[in-house]
């Protein structure tokens, strides 16, 4: 507890010191040992009953906005944010830039001229140009067949934003009902969301997806398939895996919702507002509910790294997305054929999956110290 | 006259935070005589417990931080010792106990693990045994029945005010001289708060301990206390021997003070009086004397310059107040 | 605000009439998670509240005090009993009875801060009892609120400023002019002041004083804060262990305690006089409130009493009209 000599200087090593403590910490009030209620709060800046009134007074914010001005200060957070924006721009807008990039090329094998439009989409195969490293023509080289590493790598981003999308709407949507009702009501939908998650906990994920992979795949293949877009180009089996993921992740969800509805229901402004006449209704979706949005976002930031790896791993497999259709497993799956050879083809897909994953985790964690009522200042 | 016990002079622990500075404690002087029992009173956030913590030396840096001053205790200054040294004295000679005994109890040992292993860490020549029996006798002096079995029982075992009681045992099993009480009963029923008060002030006057009772209960002081500080705003305001407090008040904080409990012994129906206005905004306290813009006696001097604490002619009763009663 | 004229009836009539009331929480156990037990929070309490007055009810914590309450407003549905409100049985009434009859019977929370909610402003939460009672269109409602505001002594200025930007005495003061939104009748208060600050204390009971005296409330105020409890109550009911022990005027209640377990009570308050507290004999209670899971049988109090004799064991003591309008459930009062 050297308190003495706290000097917002440059350090002896000639570094300066990124905001030091002593200028501007964060006021933790429990880092006071058992002294929660002790320490020095000011009346929380109270507006005094006889203060002049303010002709401007500056904008009021909620909790939640103060949250989020927390969040925005987490460098850490920011930084991945931006990540996860590039990475969602380029697999949506990437593939329309690179089909104009670059010349046209005079195939070796045929005889024919083709486009970027052509050699640089996903599935397009220049059996003599495999294992190639990045030139100006393939950005990224080009895989043991010849297939453009950019254009498969951007669409397996694509593969795994979607998929994360679809997981967190079922994710979301059903955690939160039942989540609501059970912790609200309790009773047989307590029950049963507690049998139920007791039951995918015991029973392990992965192989509970490779199960219904198995028994479902060719009917995905036969139906889905049918599905314009997201089913077609040897997608349909991801939809199954969409599903499935979501399936297995949503009872966690609605557990934390469930805990977090006890503790809201215990509140007394949920009292308050049946006192007041408020119908069940109102109270869940106008008083629980809009509490529940922090934790909810928290948590499916942090289910999403877990899909985007189970996709992966599911894929690697040979259990999701099929070829010709890339996903950032199954080019894991393909290159790790060749790892001695040509590491370059692992490690690309393998970092992106890495920097995805991680900048997920970190906004969750970033989420989760701005919205945690204990690191408040 | 003996030598002080606890000397604080001019003590400044500040907060630093995101919305400015707090100056939780700001320029505070007082002294403590052993044996002493010494109330300070106050609301919440007028410093009254960062003040203990800063003489226990735990305030959490960062935020905070002791800006200034010194906490002479036996004459030694408690801000010169290394973090061993701070260690030997917390617990042994200055014990602390906390408003809430649940949560300052570890839950996974026996209370009288707890004691004994108190006794143990500051008297290396005490073995096993002996620490054990000293731990059933504490139990036994704050009146825990059948302390011998009860000792083996864990802290949930217990109810609040036993729980309280066991914090005692273990904050006296040392033979401290001075023990710092943090709202001791504020989290205690009025039977079991005046069981808790009363056995405090038996074994404080048996072991010669001096206390230093925190509270924001003026009945607390007045049954307990021999001297009393009034804090306000990180300050100091008004200082004397309890009976000249509720007596002849002389700031004009601690006659608002008085004015706005209502007492059990009063005639009911009379009307209180509060005092008026919130308490200031702590990272931004005007100029001038903290309690102005509430003060019914306010002048334009009050406004303008802080009035450090004096004797205002009445014996040791000092207020911090230009106009004192 | 607009006077309510309709409700001008009789002062002193009864207005909340409470009897046999039980409310028992069972306590789950076992493997299957059986009820294996019961905790009895409320166990029998007789009580009635007068139009226009205040009837304190204290009691130390897990005395069953804010479950009453709670209650008599049907906010906890009771296990036994009967519960009027101006002649209406609550008890028996359908859900929408009763929240139709919200608009008569509000309550004080003692939690200012998670008594509102964080994601509301001042304004929405409260307009959220007028809308509920569709009272008037959004204009109307607008200025009822800044009527309300007024009423309590909040500035209507802040009025979409949220709760955490005030302190814990404005919070208070929110809750309250919620309270009153709907021109209620009788308003339960569960410790309004013990969670503020003592110089901010007496600001906000003055205000329920005032707005007693202005709009013809009935209160039920419950609190652990004796001297609280006696100044602003009119009749005062003291609880031990889920049963009205004593019922009398506040005078006399403090005067003549006729139950020991009054009598040790008062005696534990500490009086903010020193000379007061030098001469003070206290009675200091053994032992600390058995578990209402497992009340000792009879009179519940009698493990810690200095009167006990043999039939305080077995039969449990009726509360009976001891002196005039002083009730008392002891075998030996006095």
């Amino acid at each position: 507890m050297d308190t003495h000599d706290h000097k917002p200087e440059t350090n002896a090593s000639g570094f300066i010191a990124p905001t030091s403590n002593a200028v501007e910490p964060e006021f933790e009030l429990s880092t006071v040992p058992g002294h929660e209620n002790a320490a020095p709060i000011p009346e929380e800046a109270a507006i005094a009953d006889s203060a002049p009134i303010d002709p401007k007074p500056k904008k009021s914010r909620t909790p939640f906005q103060e949250s989020l001005r927390r969040f925005r200060r987490d460098k850490r957070a920011m930084i991945s944010l931006i990540v996860i924006l590039c990475i969602v721009v380029i697999a949506i807008l990437g593939p329309f830039i690179y089909h104009h990039i670059g010349g046209l090329y005079k195939q070796q094998l045929g005889t024919h001229i083709i486009g970027p439009d052509v050699y640089h989409t996903y599935d397009h195969q220049e059996l003599d140009r495999a294992h190639e490293m990045p030139s100006p023509q393939y950005w990224l080289g080009t895989d043991g067949i010849g297939r453009d590493i950019l254009a498969r790598l951007m669409q397996g981003m694509l593969i795994s934003i979607v998929l994360a999308v679809v997981v967190e709407i079922v994710d979301i949507s059903l955690g939160i009902t039942v989540g609501v009702l059970a912790g609200y009501y309790g009773g047989w939908i307590d029950q049963f969301l507690a049998r139920l998650a007791d039951l995918l906990f015991a029973f392990p994920g992965l192989l509970f997806i490779i199960l219904v992979a198995g028994i479902l795949g060719g009917w995905a293949d036969d139906t889905l398939g049918a599905v314009p877009v997201i089913g077609a180009g040897g997608n349909a089996r991801l939809l199954l895996i969409s599903i499935v993921l979501a399936f297995t992740s949503w009872p966690l969800m609605a557990r934390y919702v469930r805990g977090q509805t006890l503790q809201i229901k215990e509140q007394q402004y949920i009292e308050a507002a049946r006192t007041s006449g408020t119908n069940d209704l109102t109270i869940l979706t106008r008083h629980i509910v809009p509490n529940l949005f922090s934790i909810v976002m928290v948590a499916s930031t942090l289910n999403i790294a877990g899909t985007i790896i189970g996709e992966a791993g599911i894929s690697y497999l040979g259990l999701g997305v099929r070829p010709p259709g890339a996903s950032i497993g199954l080019m894991i799956s393909d290159a790790s054929q060749s790892l001695s050879a040509y590491p370059w083809e692992l490690l690309v897909p393998s970092l992106t999956l890495v920097i995805i994953v991680l900048s997920f985790s970190f906004i969750g964690d970033g989420l989760r110290d701005a919205f945690d009522p204990h690191s408040k200042d | 006259m003996a030598a002080n016990l606890l000397e604080v002079n001019n003590l400044k622990t500040y907060f630093y935070t995101r919305g400015g500075v707090v100056k939780a404690v700001d320029d505070v002087s007082f002294i403590m005589k052993p044996g002493q029992t010494l109330g300070v009173v106050g609301e919440s956030g007028s410093g009254k417990s960062v003040t203990a913590l800063s003489v226990m030396r735990l305030i959490a840096t960062p935020p905070g931080k002791i800006a200034g001053g010194e906490i002479l205790f036996n004459g030694e200054n408690i801000l010169d010792k290394s973090r061993d040294e701070l260690t030997e004295l917390r617990g042994s000679k200055i014990s602390m106990i906390f408003q809430d005994p649940m949560t300052s109890l570890n839950p996974v040992f026996t209370v009288g693990y707890q004691i004994a292993e108190t006794v143990k860490r500051h008297r290396k020549d005490v073995s096993n045994e002996q620490a054990w029996r000293r731990a059933v006798e504490m139990l036994d002096l704050v009146r825990i029945p059948d302390a011998k079995r009860r000792a083996k029982n864990y802290p949930h075992e217990f109810s609040g005010g036993m729980r309280q009681r066991v914090m005692i045992a273990i904050a006296l099993a040392c033979n401290p001289q001075l023990l710092i009480a943090d709202e001791p009963t504020t989290a205690l029923d009025v039977t079991i708060q005046a069981q808790v008060l009363e056995l405090m002030k038996g074994l404080s006057q048996e072991f010669g301990t001096a206390v230093m009772m925190i509270t924001h209960d003026l009945g607390v002081v007045a049954g307990t206390c021999q001297y009393v500080n009034v804090m306000y705003a990180g300050h100091i305001v008004e200082s004397a021997p309890v009976k000249q407090i509720f007596q002849t008040p002389a700031h004009p904080y601690t006659v608002g003070l008085l004015q706005s409990i209502p007492r059990v012994d009063d005639a009911r129906g009379a009307r209180l009086t509060p005092i008026a206005g919130q308490p200031p905004d702590m990272v931004n306290i005007p100029q001038g004397c903290p309690y102005a813009a509430r003060c019914p006696k306010v002048q334009a001097r009050c406004r303008q310059e802080r009035p450090e604490l004096q004797l205002v002619g009445r014996g040791d009763q000092s207020a911090a107040c230009f106009y004192p009663n | 605000m607009v006077q309510q004229v309709q409700k001008t009836k009789a002062i002193g009539t009864t207005l909340v009439d409470v009897k046999g009331l039980k409310v028992h929480f069972p306590v789950k156990g076992g493997l299957l998670g059986r009820t294996v037990g019961q905790v009895k929070a409320v166990d029998g309490v007789d009580l009635f509240v007068r139009r226009g007055e205040t009837l304190g009810l204290v009691g130390e914590s897990g005395c069953g005090k804010s479950t009453t309450g709670r209650a008599i407003l049907q906010l906890i549905k009771p296990t036994a009993g009967t519960v009027k409100l101006d002649g209406v049985e609550l008890t028996t009434a359908s859900s929408n009875d009763i929240r139709r009859k919200r608009a008569e019977m509000q309550m004080v929370f003692q939690d200012p801060y998670s008594s509102l909610d964080p994601r509301y402003t001042i304004g929405q939460i409260i307009s959220e009892p007028l809308e509920n009672f569709k009272r008037g269109n959004a204009k109307e409602i607008q200025e009822e609120v800044a009527n309300l505001m007024e009423t309590v002594g909040l500035n209507p200025f802040y009025v979409n400023r949220f709760a955490h930007e005030f302190s814990g005495g404005q919070r208070q003061r929110i809750g309250i002019a919620r309270a009153l939104a709907l021109h209620p009748s009788f308003v339960v208060a569960d410790e309004p002041v013990s969670a503020l600050d003592v110089s901010i204390q007496a600001q906000v009971l003055n205000l329920l004083q005032d707005l007693q005296g202005k709009f013809g409330l009935t209160y039920l105020f419950v609190a652990h804060n004796l001297s609280v409890v006696k100044h602003i109550s009119d009749r005062v009911a003291v609880m031990y262990l889920g049963r009205v022990v004593e019922l009398a005027k506040s005078e006399s209640l403090y005067e003549t305690p006729l139950h020991p377990y009054t009598q040790a009570l008062l005696s534990a308050i500490p009086v903010p006089d020193p000379e007061v507290e030098l001469r003070r004999k206290r009675i200091i209670l053994e032992g600390d409130v058995p578990s209402p899971v497992n009340p000792p049988s009879g009179c519940n109090f009698h493990p810690r009493c200095w009167k006990a004799q043999a039939i305080c064991r077995e039969v449990i003591p009726p509360l009976e009209e001891k002196q005039s309008n002083h009730y008392a459930a002891c075998h030996f009062p006095g």
